[in-house]
């Protein structure tokens, strides 16, 4: 397993320099907190739009033009450019909830952490799935019901799921949103008197639930939430399944040691995919396989 | 079909869409989201 075993001194750069991009890229997503502006710039990361933000994650974006009747032509276009040149290249480099994860990992690198079987982890793509259609689903029925002239009787009968219905529930939504507003507003003095800032019903002790299952869930198994879950992922699963940017194998230097497999963070199986590019929809072209190979086997492929 | 193709096709499709969202002002609208959620947070909404 990747984080209980020593890494090699070249996986630990790389792991170092691409935490470090991670932060620059976090920080560059929530300028408006350093009170540069927010901007209309979309990616596909997992981060929803708040006061602090420069820029917006696709999906929210995507789930909040459907609720208003809008083609959502920007979101689409972010997911189709940036998947099919670089796959899944933000969950690894850029994503705010990908480095909270990755962190949480890291900090909790003593506790013994689990490796499922591909079929696992290929199988429990489904939750991400489910998660992914049900949300285009239903913020599409809100957008015709918009449409329609209907849009008092939705906002009555949906409240707070109207306008973005997974940024109610999302763990990331709550870690960028929930918990920075609370200290906005309240000042650390006041963080503990929830009710004052926060509507304390049911729907936010479901979202307390998703969150620390989320937290649970990455300390055991690592990117957890980013195999098995997260919208953004499935949709930059499949489009970037076939992306330009990916990473090979040079058959005459692997001796098949199953160290790039050990290292993933994602769990994936590399050696059985075909030397020439690993195409898996968990693959996040973080490189570690790459850092980790003793026999330089690995490599960038473009094209 | 190669797997290259799909990911130009997929590429295209990125781009058609692209132009297609400045010719309709997309991205004005995305402007108006911004203001809306810094008016709502400034005035202390509270968060559902």
């Amino acid at each position: 397993m990747a984080w209980h075993k020593k890494p090699k001194t070249n996986l630990t750069k790389l792991r170092l320099l691409r935490t470090f991009v991670q932060f620059v890229m976090f920080i560059l997503m929530n300028l408006t907190f350093f009170l540069i502006g927010a901007t209309w710039l979309v990616l596909p990361v997992n981060m929803p739009r708040s006061i602090f933000s420069s820029s917006e994650g696709a999906f929210f974006l995507l789930q909040r033009m459907l609720s208003m009747a809008i083609v959502p032509l920007i979101p689409l276009t972010t997911f189709f450019l940036f998947g099919a040149i670089l796959g899944r290249f933000f969950c690894a480099w850029a994503c705010p909830f990908g480095l909270f994860q990755d962190i949480l990992g890291y900090v909790t690198s003593w506790i013994r952490k689990y490796e499922p079987t591909q079929e696992t982890n290929l199988n429990s793509r489904q939750f991400g799935e489910f998660i992914t259609g049900a949300t285009l689903l239903f913020s599409t029925f809100i957008g015709i019901n918009v449409a329609l002239g209907e849009k008092a009787a939705v906002e009555t009968a949906f409240d707070v799921f109207v306008e973005q219905p997974w940024a109610v529930l999302s763990p990331s939504a709550f870690l960028f949103i929930a918990i920075p507003l609370l200290f906005w507003w309240g000042g650390i003095e006041n963080f503990f008197i929830w009710d004052k800032f926060v509507v304390i019903d049911i729907i936010f002790w479901f979202r307390l639930f998703i969150f620390v299952f989320a937290f649970i869930l990455v300390i055991y198994i690592p990117r957890g939430w980013c195999r098995w879950f997260c919208p953004i992922g499935i949709i930059m699963g499949h489009l970037g399944k076939n992306s330009l940017l990916g990473v090979g194998r040079n058959i005459s230097k692997c001796n098949h040691c199953g160290l790039c497999e050990d290292v993933c963070p994602m769990g994936v199986r590399i050696l059985s995919h075909p030397a020439e590019k690993v195409r898996s929809p968990q693959c996040t072209n973080c490189l570690d396989c790459i850092a980790a190979c003793p026999e330089d086997a690995m490599e960038i492929k473009f094209l | 079909m190669k797997s290259n193709a799909k990911a130009f096709i997929t590429f295209s499709l990125g781009i058609i869409l692209l132009a297609i969202a400045i010719s309709t002002n997309q991205f004005e609208l995305i402007q108006e989201i911004i203001e809306e959620i810094t008016k709502s947070a400034t005035a202390g909404i509270p968060i559902p």
